[in-house]
């Protein structure tokens, strides 16, 4: 389910709500200090806490990321077209400006993937639900988000042998758009469909939605922990830009 | 999909409710809860009473302090990520208070059985495990009345006894209302039988009304499953002939020191050898879990082993060299018709476009699905896309088939069908393979048997054999179908038996073979 797993590590103990937080300042600390130096404070957190978490990370999200990471920065390095020319293949041309820019945007997405990562392994679907839900949102929607996570693994698993069946019966995957549609994309939204009702009348006759409000047995509160690291990675980040700046 | 339906129930009873696939079984429980009409729309007449309460007119949540579901699908009801959350969903949607919620939750898992497991992840449950944990689910809501439909279609047959077992504790308390495939589990529980065809009630009454009232011949040829030690009068008719197995020859598959982990997960498979020969069928048994569905991923070639190797006629097997029928036919379906994808299939053969279109017509009126032959895969019923979904393997004439779950969720007539198509492929060569957990069909096709517990080979030999060793029965949660036991009783050897099941079974209206 998702990328959860269960664990005791200082990630796990803290709420959902924290990690949100903590993840809206780190992006928004990048914004007003766009510079290499300022990001790398965030990539030293973030690698710092990935240690003390040491989740457990599958290799297609790291490769998934990865490419994110290189490509993004790859395309905004070449994109610059003027100062030192660093390298001159005829019809590629670095220059030095593209290159730090390239870095720079890669460092970036980086640590926003590697707090984006670190907050959805070490957060119980659940608990992100009932965190939304106590802030105010209708829990029907709050839950809403929680179901899709469920939902997740089992559609990329229909997915999966859909194609299997295809290299089976040897279907080749070049092929219009519209018989890709019928061929792949309606058997999965027909599964889609049904499993999003199956799991709708397990809701329903569970009451789920019947009543304004529902008890939250295992209640997600913030506790001194929350706090205590709200503050920590507040003054990190404000005494890291102050030794970086002056 | 209902039409007139009428009956009523004093609390405590039980009620199994019969029909074969597409009968409006599934339709009629849920107007019990209130699902039909006020989540899935529909137009409803008559008059519904649950304890004195209109579903229509209350509404499902509040329709859920009496009345509990509990679905077919033991994954496809899970909304918690542990055990405790999931039980916990519906208590804490009503708003009870959480001591007494608590307090619920270890009543309803001391009762099924998981009271250990509370803090474990839904996810690392087995199958049997899911469904109890359902039970359990709809258990703490301490329902007046039960309704199960299919409660057991996914379980290895130990875990569908276990099943029934726990909810038996259940009996003269809450009323409960079961559509059930295996009703030989459930049959010494239930106080009142419905037979519902076409949506119109046939008999409300007695179970052992039903049989007076209705002809063993007309209820096999409506295609429902009826227990089997009632059905005594029709297997000492005259034997007709089955064809046996062509003589054994070398082996078409093998599989040797075959081992295979989950990429960041469980050992699956350990070192696990067995063959299937030409011309025969190979049923893989165990109980959930036990690796079966991941070993024919691994003779299709759709995993790779970790360790040894797999052979297919000598060769490394290729997904484009065998045909595999997945459990879910759904997955199998790529064009608009049914017509056009039992043709592509065809051309995948090497048949041209023409050809490929007669020959698949020709092939539903084989099947007798040529009225459908117009119509999406996906309109048609779960018994004929499951009919079909074997068909489109067919079609591609490879000499390896491989299927998972043919058998599972159909009704008798469609079960017979996709059991008689198997064993005529194999009599006409081919080497098929059957992961299972019907009793029925393995004691019905199985040429051949292999014995799948925690990932290892435990057994590898004829069905007579299996069938010979109760222990060994255990070990693959198998439990004997009652009708076999009751005919080695009378018949006092296990092969004459086993012929005699076998035609009962393929060729309950005596047709022959």
């Amino acid at each position: 389910m998702s990328l959860y797993y269960e664990g005791a590590s200082l990630l796990h103990r803290l709420t959902p709500l924290t990690k949100i937080v903590v993840t809206l300042i780190a992006i928004s600390h990048m914004v007003l200090f766009p510079q290499l130096k300022y990001i790398l404070l965030h990539l030293i957190a973030a690698t710092a806490l990935l240690v003390t978490a040491r989740p457990r990370i599958p290799i297609r999200v790291w490769a998934g990321a990865l490419a994110v990471v290189v490509g993004h920065g790859w395309i905004n390095a070449v994109m610059v077209r003027s100062g030192a020319l660093l390298l001159d293949l005829g019809w590629l041309k670095v220059y030095w400006e593209g290159l730090e820019l390239g870095i720079t945007l890669a460092a970036r997405v980086m640590a926003i993937i590697l707090y984006s990562i670190l907050a959805a392994t070490t957060t119980n679907p659940r608990d992100l639900a009932v965190s939304i839900a106590k802030l105010g949102v209708d829990y029907r929607y709050a839950f809403a988000a929680y179901v899709t996570f469920r939902m997740a693994p089992l559609v990329r698993r229909d997915l999966e042998n859909i194609l299997v069946s295809r290299k089976i019966r040897r279907i080749k995957t070049r092929v219009n758009p519209i018989e890709l549609m019928a061929g792949i994309l309606a058997p999965l939204l027909s599964l889609v469909v049904r499993r999003s009702t199956l799991l709708s009348i397990s809701m329903e006759s569970r009451a789920f939605g019947a009543l304004r409000s529902r008890a939250y047995y295992w209640d997600v509160q913030p506790g001194a922990g929350d706090y205590a690291f709200l503050a920590a990675f507040l003054a990190y980040l404000i005494v890291g830009t102050c030794l970086l700046t002056y | 999909m209902l039409k007139g339906i009428s009956f009523s129930l004093e609390e405590g009873e039980w009620l199994l409710v019969l029909g074969p696939t597409g009968s409006g079984k599934s339709t009629l429980l849920l107007t019990l809860n209130g699902i039909i009409p006020c989540f899935i729309p529909g137009e409803l007449e008559g008059e519904v009473r649950v304890f004195g309460l209109d579903p229509a007119k209350v509404g499902v949540a509040e329709m859920a302090r009496v009345a509990a579901i509990v679905l077919q699908d033991p994954e496809a009801q899970v909304i918690a990520f542990t055990v405790e959350e999931e039980v916990a969903f519906a208590l804490e949607n009503l708003l009870v208070p959480r001591d007494e919620g608590l307090r619920r939750v270890a009543e309803a898992l001391r009762a099924v059985g998981l009271e250990g497991l509370r803090r474990e992840a839904v996810d690392t449950l087995s199958m049997g495990q899911k469904q109890r944990l359902a039970l359990a689910s709809a258990l703490a809501l301490r329902p007046r009345l039960l309704i199960l439909d299919e409660p057991t279609a996914h379980l290895d047959p130990a875990s569908a006894l276990e099943f029934y077992k726990v909810l038996s504790r259940l009996r003269g308390e809450t009323t409960v209302i079961v559509v059930e495939h295996r009703v030989d589990y459930v049959w010494e529980f239930v106080d009142k039988v419905l037979l519902i065809e076409n949506g119109v009630v046939k008999y409300f009454g007695d179970p052992e009304g039903l049989f007076n009232r209705i002809s063993l011949p007309y209820l096999l040829k409506t295609g429902i499953w009826i227990p089997e030690v009632l059905a005594g009068e029709l297997v000492r008719r005259e034997p007709g002939e089955l064809g046996g197995p062509s003589p054994p020859s070398s082996p078409a598959i093998m599989a040797k020191q075959v081992s295979y982990r989950y990429p960041g997960g469980r050992e699956a498979l350990r070192q696990v050898s067995i063959t299937a020969e030409e011309g025969r069928v190979t049923c893989i048994l165990g109980p959930n879990g036990s690796g079966k569905t991941t070993l024919l991923k691994l003779l299709a070639g759709i995993l790779k082993p970790d360790h040894g190797y797999v052979l297919i006629y000598g060769q490394q097997p290729r997904p484009e060299k065998v045909a595999y029928v997945m459990q879910n036919p759904e997955h199998m379906f790529v064009a608009r018709s049914v017509l056009e994808d039992v043709a592509l299939s065809l051309k995948s053969a090497g048949y041209g476009e023409g050809e490929a279109r007669r020959r698949a017509y020709s092939l539903l009126k084989e099947y007798n699905l040529e009225e459908y032959a117009d119509r999406s895969p996906f309109e048609l019923s779960q018994g004929e896309k499951r009919l079909l979904s074997l068909l489109l393997m067919a079609a591609l004439n490879r000499r390896v088939i491989l299927m998972d779950e043919p058998t599972f969720g159909l009704d008798r007539r469609y079960a017979g069908i996709v059991a008689r198509e198997l064993m005529k492929l194999a009599r006409a060569g081919r080497t098929v393979v059957v992961a299972t957990h019907d009793t029925w069909l393995v004691s019905a096709i199985s040429d051949k048997v292999v014995v799948l517990r925690e990932g290892r080979a435990v057994f590898e030999g004829g069905v007579v054999e299996f069938l010979s060793q109760p222990k060994l029965m255990t070990e693959a949660s198998f439990s004997p179908p009652p009708l076999l036991e009751a005919l080695v009783g009378e018949l006092g050897d296990l092969e004459k038996a086993l012929l005699t099941y076998k035609r009962y079974l393929l060729y309950p209206g005596g047709e022959g073979a």
